[in-house]
């Protein structure tokens, strides 16, 4: 250690691998994979047959060590299909994310409320911040291209309000039903909301997200970009759902993301007291059905509130 | 009933030592997921030759650890895993970002840069602390091979973290990369 460089290296390696901690059961592991491998060799052996003597390949090319080498053009083979596999599955994952439904549902603590207004949705102000009318204990979510739908419940489970954003002769329409005190507003051209990372400001600057950011395609990208320029980090891992999801979060640790690691796809994040939790669905027709806002018989139309929306929950 | 007692007892070594050997093996690698894989993959390959190894088997598992590590072990395990997934409809794991996001501002970033070898050579040298002729040993190579890889990687290091060097991204070496 005579260097400045020397010492530094050893010190960030230090820190770097500080709190790692070797897992338990490996050398279990270890002794099962081996028996794995024994027995794919000794069918390869008995058999004979192409398809099995092609998966011995496989796992002798992953062994080649100082103990032995495989052969080398099954190396090759192998590694010629694995690249194009990898290539296909790059090239397929971005179009199965832009095509799919955001379905989320947000659980929010004892005391909040919200209000569909134009433009989106926002918290009662002046008097009728205390009325009950807009006590929201849970808030499903629906988002698929430009359509959006909101669905808000008490904790107990009676329906709020239903607001929708969907397209109408080509011009963004937005529509609210009361359930509380059976009425219910429609309004075109709203500016509805953008995909993520449109919210807020632009460049590395950690963006706001909002809960009723929009549908899936800007997600992945908007993690990337935030991410790669620092504006939020990678703080550690969580187990969502049974995957290994990624844990990203603001500086000011008050927004936390967990992230599926394959897709760059959110599964939960967290707002404060606020936890909405994500699914992506598939566009089947049964999964489309739940983005339109009907209005039940006998609800009576009334004008919008003036108030505009000002940001998500 | 031999297997079974050859687990145990390595089960009951790493309990004492697993901690430390998957540090190394997270360096050697650049990342926590690339680190479980590469000792879980030495811990195989020891396992079967444990009736062979006499008395203390760390310095097995770290010889074996370290040559697969400078020898692009990690582009093999790749391939076979994406085969696997495959044959199981999912799709592989990324990279663990988490290194990529910890390592910034660090020496360990521009670390991953170096060539698998010499990188094997700095881990042995400087966090390990092995000595020069120990560090051949582990490596399997001369006392010669450590001294100037270990000189070239401080050097490419000391170039990467000069103000300027335009040395952003963690990307790992090419697995055709060898020292030269």
């Amino acid at each position: 250690m005579s260097t400045e460089l020397e010492q530094r290296l050893r010190t960030d390696m230090e820190r770097f691998t500080r709190g790692v901690t070797a897992p338990s059961g490996l050398a279990q592991k270890a002794h099962r994979h081996n028996q794995r491998r024994r027995t794919k060799i000794r069918i390869a052996t008995a058999a004979g047959s192409v398809t099995v003597l092609a998966a011995a390949a496989v796992t002798a090319a992953g062994v080649t060590d100082q103990f032995g080498a495989a052969p080398p053009a099954r190396q090759t083979q192998t590694r010629a299909t694995a690249y194009v596999l990898s290539r296909v599955e790059r090239a397929l994952a971005p179009a199965n994310v832009d095509n799919l439904i955001s379905y989320s549902r947000a659980v929010y603590p004892p005391g909040m409320a919200l209000e569909p207004v134009p433009g989106g949705l926002a918290g009662p102000s002046g008097s009728r911040r205390a009325d009950s009318l807009w006590a929201v204990g849970y808030l499903l979510h629906w988002a698929y291209g430009t359509s959006q739908r909101f669905s808000a419940y008490t904790a107990s489970g009676q329906h709020v309000f239903d607001m929708g954003i969907a397209p109408v002769h080509g011009i963004p329409t937005q529509t609210a039903v009361i359930y509380l005190n059976r009425t219910w507003w429609t309004r075109a051209d709203t500016q509805a909301t953008g995909q993520p990372g449109q919210s807020g400001q632009g460049g590395c600057v950690p963006t706001r997200i909002r809960l009723d950011d929009g549908a899936g395609a800007g997600w992945p990208a908007f993690i990337r970009s935030q991410l790669s320029c620092g504006a939020y980090a990678v703080t550690g891992h969580q187990v969502v759902d049974g995957v290994d999801a990624l844990k990203i979060t603001d500086p000011g640790g008050q927004i936390t993301l967990l992230v599926n690691p394959r897709t760059y796809l959110p599964m939960r994040l967290v707002i404060g007291p606020i936890e909405q939790d994500f699914q992506w669905l598939a566009p089947t027709v049964a999964n489309l059905a739940p983005l339109k806002v009907s209005v039940p018989a006998g609800f009576g139309q009334v004008t919008p509130p003036n108030r505009p929306g000002t940001a998500g929950p | 009933m031999e297997d079974s007692r050859a687990v145990a007892d390595l089960e009951s070594f790493l309990a004492e030592r697993g901690d430390y050997l998957l540090r190394s093996a997270v360096l050697l690698t650049g990342s926590r997921e690339g680190g479980e894989d590469l000792l879980q993959a030495a811990l195989e390959r020891v396992l079967r030759r444990w009736r062979a190894i006499e008395g203390n088997p760390e310095g097995y598992i770290r010889r074996t650890m370290y040559h697969l590590a400078a020898d692009g072990w990690r582009q093999k395990r790749t391939f076979q895993r994406q085969l696997s997934l495959l044959r199981s409809g999912v799709s592989a794991p990324a990279d663990d970002p988490i290194a990529e996001v910890d390592l910034r501002d660090s020496l360990v970033r521009l670390l991953i840069q170096l060539p698998r070898r010499q990188r094997a050579v700095i881990v042995a040298r400087y966090f390990e602390q092995l000595t020069e002729a120990e560090s051949a040993e582990v490596l399997g190579c001369s006392v010669g091979t450590v001294k100037s890889a270990a000189a070239r990687g401080l050097r490419r290091l000391r170039e990467l973290s000069e103000p300027g060097s335009g040395a952003v991204a963690a990307k790992p070496t090419s697995p055709r990369e060898r020292t030269r």
